[in-house]
């Protein structure tokens, strides 16, 4: 590599999922591409994100990484074929093998690794397409790809971070077609360290003992020849996990869990042991909240929400108990907040609705007891609060949910003994018709929604047993159709939906033991495009993150400052605000 | 949340070259990111085959380690043409590469970094030893 090799043109975040420190930072290099080609690496660049994208499991840790794009323009097309004895000056000095190796591209390893430590300092992993419609690649601790290999691209991409992020061995055997190399027979080696394959041979000591079904007989299926083995489709159910002989680069002796994975065919979804390897890999790199204040309130404050006023975070908070209300900006450096309005409501409000009506802000106030309801505008930077609509409802609707529906501010509330269902939409003069009613499952205790391109996300989770349903509104909040069927830990307590560096996140907590669940949504929604070499769009909701913090908070109010996000979690005598990294 | 004050990561990202037969520390950066996290009980009692790095104190007690795939070029890997999508081994064109490890350098008493793993020249699972071992504040 030498300056006369290349340039670099530039440097780009193209995913971007905050600080760098905090995710795994993937790191996408330009080579062999002069300065007129370097389009085609970014809509490479882009292919390949937009398929790993939709992925499993990416799609759900998807959250957790960063995605760097460094374009570099080399002083002359492709890369060095010693077969043909072409020869071209690229930046990495990319080369193809001879003999058999002839399909293996190699770059300098060495000068990737530096050129991101200088401009990537925090990367994880290293690939670099290299822009030759020959077909090749390797990988060490950099991934070299050719633009031409047969199929989708991202499914090498895939394969190898596997290995650099789990990591995780291969699942392939030891065919080759060298003359004189002789194929991988049988492994008698020490047990691998990798969580993916393994010489044991019952399943009871076995890494994925758990997976393992009762009828499932260890070893599951053996290889018939070590040397030639034969080709046998699966006599097994795709996803039967057992032991499967043949992993390693090594035709017996080494066993995998299931018969077919990416780490054994890049085509292939990840087998469910190498998909929880990587899991539990990238979880380190969820959100994080992070404690910049603390200050002491009072106690009873039963009700808090957030909305914005004259573009800064303000904090609602109300007592039920004897009727204190106060409105607080939150400060710009996060160290508190400061009360711009403090007065005595009427008792027993239920809800306390932040709203943005006609780019003014608002609050849907509701007492489930009575039916009262009533819309206030607040003015002033908040110092006025005063009703501009009253009426009553009929009781008991608790919980009611903001929402924006089709750019409309329609609000979603559920009666939790009859199950009830509303949407209806909000006006500054009052309410519209209802759009959608209906009468779903009673015992839903918290709800979080997020707008979507082509409608809403709704999550619905019931305390009491742990069930957890996502739900797709669909044309203004007319249709509602369940997509999932989960369940998650009974007992949470709060329920926060994050919109978190614009992905929606669901923060499941529970204030008996502190503990804190993050887990991302993925969904495509109903009429999402396939993108090339994928064959469905599987919405998801899996975890990204968890911690353990004291008990005892019993509301998260999450909040943006500076586009940044926040929450301010209360615990009846202390107020804290974390940014969430 | 409330007891977690802001994260300032630190670490070491340590840069090796493999030449075929032997690896060689070539220079330590500080970066500020998240080291990979602790993989658990080291493991022990069986001999075991891989690769990984430990971070150790002064007695030689593993403080931190992590599993990293094997330097050794035994064979590579190569994306076969056909519809399987599989892949293919072949010798090696190269055997010189260059990798990495990022290690915390927080944990309290670490002293040195042991890159630990099966004979680099042999890929059929030598029982893991030292490979190398270095200070972690070199060089």
């Amino acid at each position: 590599m030498s300056a006369a090799d290349g340039t670099l043109v530039g440097v780009s975040k193209i995913v971007d999922h905050g600080r760098n420190s905090h995710r795994s930072n993937l790191v996408f290099l330009a080579e062999g591409y002069v300065l007129g080609d370097l389009p085609n690496f970014i809509q490479l660049v882009d292919e390949i994100l937009a398929e790993m994208r939709v992925t499993r499991p990416f799609h759900t840790l998807w959250p957790n990484l960063n995605v760097h794009r460094i374009e570099i323009a080399s002083a002359e097309t492709g890369a060095d074929i010693p077969t043909t004895g072409l020869k071209v000056r690229t930046f990495f000095d990319a080369s193809f093998g001879t003999g058999c190796s002839e399909r293996q591209l190699q770059v300098d390893d060495h000068a990737v690794l530096r050129f991101c430590n200088t401009h990537v300092a925090e990367h994880s992993a290293a690939i670099v397409i290299v822009n030759s419609q020959e077909h090749g690649g390797s990988s060490g601790d950099v991934i070299a790809l050719s633009a031409g290999i047969p199929g989708s691209k991202a499914w090498g991409v895939m394969h190898e971070l596997g290995h650099l992020l789990a990591p995780l061995d291969d699942e392939y055997t030891g065919k080759t077609d060298c003359p004189g190399h002789l194929p991988q027979a049988r492994f008698h080696g020490a047990e691998p360290v990798d969580a993916n394959v393994t010489t044991v041979r019952d399943s009871f000591s076995l890494k994925w003992s758990d997976l393992v079904g009762v009828a499932t007989p260890p070893p599951t299926l053996e290889t018939d020849d070590c040397v030639n083995p034969t080709p046998v489709p699966s006599p097994f159910d795709d996803g039967t996990v057992g032991l499967f002989e043949g992993a390693g680069r090594f035709n017996c002796g080494l066993f995998r869990s299931e018969f077919d994975c990416r780490m054994r065919h890049r085509g292939r979804d990840y087998c469910e042991v190498c998909t929880r390897t990587l899991a539990r890999a990238i979880s380190q790199f969820g959100p994080r909240p992070a404690e910049l204040s603390r200050n002491l309130w009072t106690s009873g404050w039963d009700m808090i929400s957030a909305i914005e006023i004259d573009g800064s975070p303000h904090l609602v908070s109300y007592k039920p108990a004897s009727g204190s209300i106060s409105i607080d900006r939150v400060r710009a450096d996060a160290t508190g907040s400061d009360q711009v309005m403090g007065s005595t409501w009427s008792t027993g409000w239920t809800s306390i609705v932040p709203l943005q009506l006609d780019g003014q802000p608002h609050l849907l106030l509701y007492k489930a007891g009575s039916g009262q309801v009533e819309i206030d505008a607040t003015t002033n930077g908040g110092q006025d609060v005063t009703p501009v609509w009253t009426s009553t409802w009929s009781t008991g609707w608790t919980p009611i949910v903001p929402s924006m529906l089709a750019g409309a501010r329609p609000i979603f509330s559920y009666k939790i003994d009859s199950g009830s269902v509303s949407i209806a939409r909000v006006r500054a003069t009052g309410t519209d018709p209802e759009v959608l009613g209906s009468t779903w499952n009673t015992g839903w205790s918290h709800f979080a929604l997020w707008e979507q391109p082509w409608g809403a996300s709704l999550v619905s989770y019931r305390t009491s047993d742990g069930s957890l349903e996502l739900d797709r509104i669909l044309n203004g909040g007319q249709d509602a159709e369940t997509i999932i069927e989960t369940s998650r830990d009974a007992g949470a307590t709060s329920l926060v939906p994050l919109t978190w560096h614009g992905e929606p996140l669901l923060v499941l907590h529970r204030m008996s033991d502190g503990t804190a669940r993050f887990d991302h949504l993925h969904d495509p929604g109903p009429n999402a495009a396939f993108p090339a070499w994928v064959s469905t769009l599987e919405p998801s909701l899996g975890k990204i993150a968890g911690h353990a913090w004291s008990g005892g908070w019993q509301s998260l109010t999450p909040f943006t400052l500076a586009g940044d996000p926040y929450w301010v979690a209360y615990n009846g005598s202390v107020a804290v605000i974390d940014r969430i990294d | 949340m409330p007891d977690i004050p802001p994260l300032a990561p630190t670490a070491f990202r340590f840069l090796y070259s493999y030449d075929g037969a032997a690896i060689s520390l070539l220079e330590r950066s500080d970066v500020s990111v998240l080291a990979p996290s602790d993989d658990g009980d080291v493991p022990a009692g069986i001999p075991v085959s891989g690769f990984w790095c430990e971070l150790r104190d002064a007695a030689g007690a593993t403080l931190w380690w992590q599993r990293y795939r094997h330097p050794g070029l035994f064979k590579t890997e190569v994306m076969l043409d056909d519809q399987s999508y599989g892949y293919q081994i072949v010798p090696p064109e190269s055997a010189t590469t260059a990798f990495s490890c990022v290690v915390p350098a927080d944990i309290p008493g670490a002293e040195s970094l042991a890159l630990v793993g099966s004979d680099p020249g042999d890929e059929a699972g030598t029982p893991a030893v030292d490979i190398l071992v270095h200070p972690l504040s070199a060089p």
